[in-house]
């Protein structure tokens, strides 16, 4: 991730990152990178306000783990995974240029080898139906989505969607490709994995990630307009059939909704004292970014569960991260615990 | 909450980078003998202090005080000291000499001195402020007058008003001290006490500058809020002339505060707020309101109340919250013309013809379980309704459905005990049938309420509800009803038992219940 890279406009031109916000970006990655088993981060920030804090940091998090791929490139491997998916999962199957949503079948050794199926149409009166059977090298035109769709609910006949050709794709995220560097921006936008969750205010966050628009600059320094959703790609902001590395909570909210994907994410951001307060408790595998606004009415007593925390969790060892250069305004503690 | 652009949000974080904490302190030494004079007339009065013959002598002579202590108020402005203030506490000194012969003497030097203090109608306060104004205007900064409440920020607008070079200084209180808007220089006065940390420790300007009287403690430090931070301990740098080390005593900031008697509040609001028999009272907690209001809030666990949170984004704002989770700083909906429950009338509207069978029949087998309990008593009465099979009787559920407050219980098998115990236990059905039209009504009219309540907000300044601690929403022509948004001072730990009549119907609370 290269923080420098983005721009933002003041009304008069594009301005480069002011170095709090890349600061908070680059945290995020350090967060996100890949901790030492068995433990996880927490970063506490005490910041003179909340404005495109959480947009920032979750911008590092998904960045760095966009560096582990979400399905092996090895198709044998990826055929492995996908064997064990249990039947009824619902799938996306790429022919050509189009894409098909469907339902996983499960594994079958035949004579022919081993094969995965999926079924793109539903039967009707005995007709139709069709269930197509793919070995290990075909095996990666096969996608987990994380919807319920049911034999039942496939129609009848499905022309499938165009999807873009990777050359598309590429050239439509350009400012999320310049962001990331050198990593594989295709792979990055057709593959969803959880990576963060933010809890905050939904609206706020969805006006910072989805409606400001920054620009990245690539090395030989053309810019490329987009916004921080781009990169975040928060679940809740895309479009059904779109990839996702975020999900957002409503701080407020009464329960917890489940999480898109099957696993706890990497990193939980906690956007307010409200959000800590509330919620933390339900993201103890993950690691933690807690945002605390300074002048919010629960700062204080956000700031006391966090050094409870501190005090009752901490585990000696050396840091992860380099926390020199905080930037002024900016109170920052981070310790590890035992991820739970 | 509103979103701020990437531009204000580094205004915000430029003013922490180039931070600089200054404190001006400042003499008037009239006014020093005045705050000690009436601090050694309080201590002297021992017991006595709790009398409100002493009360109500003290609360002009403190709040005249503190007005000057934390403000830049001219001596002998009316925002400071009321006309005839000296008029009315030398009446009230009339007969001190046969009640407290010994103390009529010293009430009357205390009284002496206010009056000698507030006729050169000076602030060596204002006279800093104004300079320390004038000079960022000069430099082409906006300054801004920070002060700890909306009643001195009203007070500081009519001085400033007054002075043709302080016209385009802003006055604000704490609250505003926390969106994007950035000023060149924030001038506080009073004690650091009287502030949150985050004025200081998150400013919204480059420079803030703390001016005070000499005399009172200011001793607030910026420590780390994190452990294991990296932040270092920040402190003040005195400005103006070097001083030499002041080893006076200094008057306790956090003593001079008015601040309400809970306990006495308490006990004189729940004498007015009790009528009728006791079976029928509900538990309340006393919430104090800006302005010196208070309101009765209900007590019980499940109750709610309409309020604003302008910690929230906008479109979320106005939500119900429950009353345990009230508290400071939060603004409550209330209604200030008419009766508390603003839901009723509109209600009434929807029910239209049928409103008055209806609520016949609410006041009806009310009435009729009110009598069935006063006969009985509240906790055999319970105990009777749980043989008739009731899911939920005890004694405050059947408080509660005794209050005209409540339209029916949640479960058919209470209301149909109820009935019974009420005699009527043949008409349950129809009674049941009618309280739920009567319910119906009260969600449509609650949830209109809100949506009128949510335009006005939305289309609203605010900022104004920030500055003034009350806003008044006139929603007379579309339900009936005015209501107005009180920001919470304090809630009470305790509760009281208070008829039901009294419960969201904001009132005043007297002087004589401050200290």
């Amino acid at each position: 991730m290269k923080a420098d890279s983005l721009y933002y406009s003041n009304g008069s031109g594009w301005q480069p990152l002011p170095y709090w916000a890349q600061f908070l970006a680059r945290l995020g990655s350090a967060i996100g990178a890949e901790a030492p088993p068995g433990v996880r981060t927490i970063a506490g920030l005490a910041l003179p306000v909340r404005s495109y804090a959480a947009a920032l940091v979750a911008a590092g998090v998904v960045t760095a783990r966009s560096a582990v791929p979400v399905r092996s490139s090895d198709p044998y491997k990826y055929f492995e995974w996908l064997s064990k998916l249990p039947a009824g999962t619902a799938v996306c199957l790429t022919d050509g240029n189009r894409e098909y949503k469907g339902v996983f079948l499960g594994f079958e050794a035949t004579s022919y080898g081993p094969r995965v199926g999926v079924q793109v149409e539903k039967k009707v009166k005995g007709i139709g139906g069709l269930k197509r059977w793919f070995p290990p090298e075909a095996s990666t035109r096969i996608r987990q989505l994380d919807k319920e769709v049911s034999v039942a609910k496939l129609p009848k006949k499905q022309g499938g969607r165009r999807v873009l050709a990777e050359k598309e794709i590429v050239s439509q995220n350009r400012f999320a490709q310049y962001f990331l560097g050198n990593r594989d921006v295709y792979e990055f936008v057709m593959s969803s994995r959880l990576e963060c969750v933010i809890v905050g205010h939904i609206g706020l966050l969805r006006q910072e990630i989805k409606d400001t628009v920054f620009a990245s600059r690539s090395q030989s320094g053309e810019l490329a307009q987009g916004n921080l959703q781009d990169i975040i790609r928060v679940r809740k902001f895309s479009g059904v059939n779109d990839s996702y590395r975020t999900g957002v909570i409503y701080a407020n909210s009464k329960t917890l909704p489940d999480h898109p994907g099957s696993s706890d994410p990497a990193v939980a951001i906690f956007d307010g004292a409200a959000s800590f307060a509330k919620w933390r408790d339900s993201f103890r595998s993950s690691s933690w970014i807690v945002l605390i606004d300074r002048t919010e009415r629960l700062a204080g007593e956000a700031a006391d569960l966090l050094n409870s925390e501190y005090l009752q969790y901490r585990i000696e060892g050396e840091s992860v991260l380099d926390v020199r250069d905080v930037p002024a305004g900016v109170e920052l503690t981070v310790f590890q615990e035992e991820a739970g | 909450v509103r979103c701020l652009s990437i531009s204000d949000s580094n205004s915000v974080y430029s003013c922490s980078k180039r931070l600089q904490l200054n404190r001006r302190s400042v003499e008037y030494p009239e006014f020093e003998e005045f705050s000690f004079a009436l601090r050694a007339f309080e201590q002297s009065l021992r017991e006595a202090h709790e009398d409100d013959y002493w009360r109500q002598f003290l609360w002009p002579l403190r709040a005249y005080g503190f007005g000057l202590l934390a403000a830049p108020l001219l001596s002998g402005h009316p925002s400071a000291c009321p006309p005839d203030t000296a008029g009315a506490l030398r009446k009230h000194l009339a007969k001190c000499d046969l009640i407290y012969p010994g103390l009529a003497a010293p009430a009357r030097g205390l009284v002496d001195r206010m009056t000698s203090l507030s006729q050169p109608n000076s602030s060596p306060l204002l006279d800093v402020v104004w300079e320390l104004a004038c000079e960022a205007v000069e430099e082409g900064r906006t300054a801004v007058l920070l002060v700890k409440n909306q009643r001195l920020a009203a007070a500081s607008e009519m001085v400033l008003e007054s002075e043709p070079d302080l016209g385009s200084v802003k006055v604000a209180v704490p609250a505003q001290m926390r969106g994007g808007d950035c000023y060149g220089r924030i001038i506080a006065t009073g004690s650091d006490r009287w502030f949150p940390e985050h004025v200081f420790s998150a400013p919204r300007a480059q420079e803030v500058w703390l001016v005070h009287y000499s005399w009172i403690s200011n001793d607030l430090k910026l420590e780390p809020l994190l452990r294991g931070s990296t932040r270092e301990v920040r402190d003040w740098t005195a400005g103006g002339a070097p001083g030499k080390l002041d080893l006076r005593e200094r008057l306790p900031a956090e003593q001079l505060v008015p601040t309400l008697d809970w306990g006495k509040a308490l006990a004189r609001a729940r004498r007015r707020a009790s009528a009728g028999p006791a079976s029928e009272e509900v538990e309340a907690r006393l919430s104090l309101l800006e302005g010196k209001w208070a309101v009765f809030l209900d007590a019980n666990e499940g109750a709610t109340i309409q309020a604003i949170d302008l910690e929230e984004e906008q479109a979320l704002q106005l939500k119900r919250v429950s009353v345990s989770h009230i508290e400071p700083g939060m603004f409550i909906i209330l209604r200030t013309e008419g009766g508390g429950d603003y839901v009723v009338p509109l209600a009434d509207r929807i029910l239209g013809e049928a409103a008055g069978r209806l609520r016949n029949l609410q006041t009806e087998w009310k009435q009729l379980l009110r009598t069935a309990v006063q006969l009985r008593g509240l906790s055999a009465a319970a105990a009777q309704l749980r043989r008739y099979r009731a899911r939920l009787a005890n004694e405050q559920n059947l408080r509660n459905w005794m209050s005209p407050r409540s339209i029916k219980p949640y479960y058919y098998e209470d209301f149909a005990a109820v009935m019974r115990l009420a005699g009527i236990g043949d008409r349950a059905e129809e009674y049941w049938r009618a309280m739920s039209v009567i319910l119906k009504a009260h969600m449509k009219a609650g949830f209109h309420i809100r949506k009128l309540l949510l335009r006005e907000i939305l289309a609203s300044d605010l900022e104004e509800l920030e500055m003034r601690g009350r806003k008044d929403f006139n929603l007379t022509e579309a339900a009936g009803a005015v209501l107005t948004a009180f920001r919470v001072e304090g809630i009470s730990e305790e509760t009281v038992m208070v008829s039901p009549s009294r419960i969201g119907v904001p009132f005043e609370l007297e002087n004589s219940l401050w200290q």
